[in-house]
Formats: C-alpha cells, structure tokens, sequence
C-alpha cells in the first residue's frame, strides 16, 4: 500500500515537473536555475496558473466523479455523462449574455444544478436503467452545447473560435481571481467529502440498507450533489467541458486502492489533478507551436477506455 | 418490546397495510407469512423506518419510533433486505466493518472497540479467514453470513430479515438459519419474513400470517399453519403433518392432478 501512495505521489512531482518544463519554449532544469525576465514571465505568468488551473480541475472533476458514481450506484456516472457540465456551460453562457463576468461561478453553479435536476427527477418518474441515465445526460450535453454555440455565434462572431475551444475543454484563458476562488472552494469541498467518505461507503449498499443503518439518506445525497454542482461549476468555469476524466480516473483509483471512499478520494484529487496537468502538457506540447484543447486528449483517452471496457465485457468487474 | 398499533400504510390511493396491530415480545423468533404482494416487506420497512405509516404507530420500547433519530434507532433495529446488490467490490472486512456507522457517525472513525467488536463478529460468524476477500467473489451462502454478520455488528436488540434464505438452497438455508437462532437465544429478538412455510415452522416461535394486507390469522406455528388457513390464504390445496423429528406442522403442496378424493 505504501508504495501505491508513493506512485501517486511520484506522478503528481513528474506531472508537475512536465507541466513546467514544457511548453512552446522548452525548459531544461538548470535553465530553471538561471531564468531570463522573458522566462520568469513564461513561467509564472502563464505556465504555473496554467498548471494549477489544470490541477484543481482534474482533481474537482474526479473526486466529484468518484461520489457521483457511489451514490448513483452507476459505474458510468461523471459531471459529463450526467449532463452537469453541459448545464454548468449553458448557465456561463447565459451569465456571459447578461454581461456579469464577475459572477460566472454562480451561473455555472445554477446550469449544473438545473441539469442535475433534470436528470434526477426524469429518471425517478421514469424509473430509467442506469446506462439510459447516461443516455439522457448526453442528450442533455448535446442540447445544452448547441445552444451555446447558438447564442455565441450570433452573438460574436470573432469569438466564435474560441467557444468551440472551450465547449471541447480548454485550460488556455481564465481569469486568476477565478483560479483562486476554485482553488480555495474545491479543495475545502474535496476535504469534506473526503471525511465524510464512510456517508458514500454506506450510499453505495443502496437506500433500503443506508436508511436501516440510521443515514438520512435524502439529506446526504441532496448535500453532495449540490457541491458536486459546487466543484463543477467552478471546473466549467475554469476549463470549459472536460469529459471522461471523472470517469477514467475513479475507476482507476478503485482498482488500486479499493473502493473505501476515505481511502480512494484523496488519491483520486492528486491523481485526477496530475492526470488533467500531463494531458493539457501535452496538448501544449504535441503540435508545437499549434496548442490543442485538453479535451482532445482527454475524449481520445475517454473514448478508448470506454471502448475497452465494453468490448472486454468487463463493466461489472471494473466496480 | 415492538407494539404495532393500528397500523396502516398507503401506497398513492393503494391500500398496502390495513390496520395491522401485533405485540412482538423481546427474545421471540417472529415469522411473518403470507403469498406474494399480501404486503409482508412492507410491513419490515415501516418497521425498520424506510417507510412511514399513514396512520396508526409502531412503538418500541414504548416509545413511538418516528421519535426516535434515525442513528439511534439503526443501534436497536437492523435490518438484512432480500437484495443487497452491492456496488463496488469492497473486502470482508470493511463491509462488515460499515455495520459500524450508527456508532461513528457520518466522519466513520473507528475506535478501538469498534474495532474488536467487528473482530469479534467476523470470529463468530467464522469468517475472518476470509476477511480480505472481496464481496464478489463470494457464494451466495458466504455471501448472506457476511450480509448478517455486517448486520450483528450494528449490535441490535431487534433484527429484521427479509427472506434470509431465498437464495440459498436446503443446506445453507439450515445454516444460516441456524445462525439467526443462536443469535436469537442469545437474546436478540428475530423478526423475519419466510417463504417456505416448513422453515417457518420449524423456527418461529410465533407467526404471523398476512392476506391482501390485513391480518389473517396469528399466532403459534400449530395455530396458523392448519390447512384451512393456507387453502384460504394461498389459494391452494395442502396436507399439514408434522415434522416425526421437531413435532412442528410440516405443510406439503398437492399439485392440482392430484386432486381427488377426501383428505
């Protein structure tokens, strides 16, 4: 076991390392030791915010991913796959419309609520299958992305480049109050639902079993949801929609650590995080000088553990 | 004690329980029969708090249960669903040890004696060589030991069982049920739904026989299993005899080409 957190704790210094190091300019370590005014600003101006953007985003999207996946009982559950990202991306947009920069977190906050609303209550009247849960979150992903495209380009054509950036997931321009606002909000809530990790344990034996053991259930699952909501408004808000790193990671994490929410929720925050920082180093880095979105690297990886998954037949093993 | 007083629970328009009222005294080994959507899990889940009644009160102790806080009463009342579909493939031990959380809170920290209280259970329900096995990988009979055994670390003075059996087969079901009655001679009181009239004979100490969700009769196992009783209740053709061994009523089926000529 203690090598295991030790592992994680190597990947997060050679995420770190990379993250700073590469780049269009490259830096080797002793170039780090002797740093021009041209370089100090490269560094701490652009790639050090960038680097911690990246990591509290992976961090906030996995551990929300993980508690979303107990207490849905729905190995395939993520902010993204639930349509909350799309609903965060939607409540931004609209904030953007009505011109309150300043407070996009709140309207990032209210999309994804929405959203989470809207899958919850239609899959209760329904009484929908998990996989067709998932379904209905990417329909909704789909709606809500495509009037954001709508709104943006009708409204700012010029823009129109950099929205489809952001609705792919794109850590290349954010404001650094908002950095540290998320940072501060999402380590606080990830703490939380790190101490509270037994309340997931418990949610994931089912309702009937939870209520008998003395948990309210309504209560607990009404909190973490909303700051699910919390974490996935401000990672929206920060990164734009970043899918399947909610869904990579926790699994992942699982396989190696157990399913004990004490246990695999810090890990899936250092991991998560140095997961997303790897991923935006090389989209920065593979097509030099051209940067693509993080999302692209983040949908290829997505997509092809998805695919292994269900050709392996192996969804039931990967709890 | 659990006192049942005029209980009732609709479900939308739909009557599931209809006045229901029954006295369980502490250290019975109570079965609750009755065929299929006669109302028999629901009544275990407003008795375990899952559900409210619409009208009526279940007190324990005397003292009506939805004045009880809920982590309060999970340190009184446990309860064994017929599924636990369990989600992630946690080991032995830490499922048992979940049992647990009326005692540590929402935070879940273990103290010492938590520790050796699930030490102890994992010991007597002889699965501690076990202990780091996952969930997964169990039996079904292995499976429904570990279930009781996370149920008894919640050490309640009540267990609520919902067909511990049904998917065991004639060996395991003895087992586990033989377990669940040295757990009651050790002073914890057993509420259970039984399917299989025989079993319920042959370990209740009382029934308790529900029809279309009223009840039909209660009662010791000679007093509710007559044929009379379950010809009216199953709709179906029986002989009751007893067991040559316990002396308990034995109930056997007759299929419907077998009808012919007197009892």
């Amino acid at each position: 076991m203690k090598i295991k957190y030790a592992a994680v704790f190597l990947i997060l210094g050679l995420a770190i390392l990379a993250g700073i190091c590469f780049g269009t300019e490259f830096f080797s370590i002793p170039r780090l030791f002797s740093l021009s005014e041209i370089d100090k600003t490269i560094l701490f101006r652009l790639r050090i915010p960038r680097l911690m953007a990246g990591f509290i985003v992976g961090a906030g999207l996995s551990v929300t991913g993980a508690v979303l996946q107990a207490i849905l009982k729905n190995p395939l559950a993520e902010s993204y796959t639930l349509g909350i990202s799309g609903g965060a991306s939607l409540g931004i947009c609209i904030g953007v419309l009505l011109g309150r920069v300043t407070v996009i977190p709140y309207f990032a906050f209210l999309g994804a609520v929405m959203s989470i609303m809207i899958v919850l209550l239609a899959s209760i009247k329904r009484r929908f299958s998990n996989p067709t849960v998932i379904l209905l979150g990417v329909a909704l992903n789909f709606l809500f992305s495509s009037f954001v495209l709508f709104v943006m380009a009708v409204i700012r054509n010029e823009q129109f480049q950099s929205t489809m950036l952001w609705l792919i997931g794109d850590i290349s321009y954010f404001p650094g109050r908002l950095l540290a606002a998320g940072m501060v909000s999402i380590t606080a809530i990830s703490l939380f639902l790190v101490f509270s990790g037994r309340v997931y344990d418990i949610m994931s034996l089912g309702d009937e079993k939870a209520v008998s053991m003395g948990l309210n259930m309504e209560r607990e699952k009404k909190l973490a949801l909303l700051l699910c909501c919390v974490i996935v408004g401000f990672c929206v808000s920060l990164a734009g929609i970043i899918g399947f790193v909610g869904l990579i990671i926790p699994h992942i994490t699982r396989f190696f650590f157990g399913p004990s929410h004490k246990r695999s929720l810090p890990v899936n925050f250092i991991a998560g995080g140095s997961f997303l920082v790897i991923a935006d180093t090389a989209a920065r880095t593979l097509i030099r000088p051209v940067e693509m979105p993080v999302g692209v690297i983040t949908g290829f990886f997505g997509g092809l553990f998805f695919l292994a998954i269900l050709l392996k037949g192996r969804y039931r093993e990967m709890w | 004690m659990l006192y049942i007083k005029n209980m009732s629970f609709s479900y939308g328009r739909e009557k599931i329980l209809k006045n229901l009222s029954a006295e369980i005294k502490d250290g019975e080994f109570f079965g609750i029969i009755g065929p299929n959507g006669s109302g028999k899990t629901t009544l275990l889940k407003v008795m375990t708090k899952i559900l409210k009644p619409s009208s009526g009160s279940i007190m324990l102790n005397g003292k009506d249960i939805k004045k009880i806080p809920a982590l309060q009463y999970a340190k009184s009342v446990s309860f064994l669903p017929s599924e636990i579909e369990v989600a992630f493939s946690y080991a032995v031990g830490e499922f048992v040890a979940m049992g647990r959380f009326p005692y540590t809170g929402r935070y879940g920290n273990m103290s010492a004696a938590d520790r050796k209280k699930v030490m102890d259970v994992l010991e007597k329900f002889e699965i501690g060589s076990y202990g780091s096995r996952k969930i997964q990988e169990l039996s079904d009979g292995e499976k429904q030991r570990v279930f009781l055994a996370q149920a008894i670390v919640q050490e309640p003075s009540v267990i609520i069982l919902d067909e511990p059996t049904s998917h065991l087969d004639i060996g395991h079901s003895f087992r586990i049920l033989d377990i669940i009655k040295d757990l009651n001679r050790s002073g914890i009181t057993v509420i259970s739904v039984l399917h299989d009239l025989n079993l319920a004979s042959e370990y209740c100490t009382r029934l308790l026989m529900l029809k279309n969700g009223e009840i039909f009769s209660q009662g010791s196992p000679e007093e509710v299993l007559t044929y009379a009783n379950i010809e009216q209740v199953y709709q179906t053709k029986v002989l009751v005899y007893k067991n040559p061994r316990s002396g308990k009523p034995y109930v056997f089926g007759i299929p419907a080409g077998l009808l012919t000529g007197d009892r």
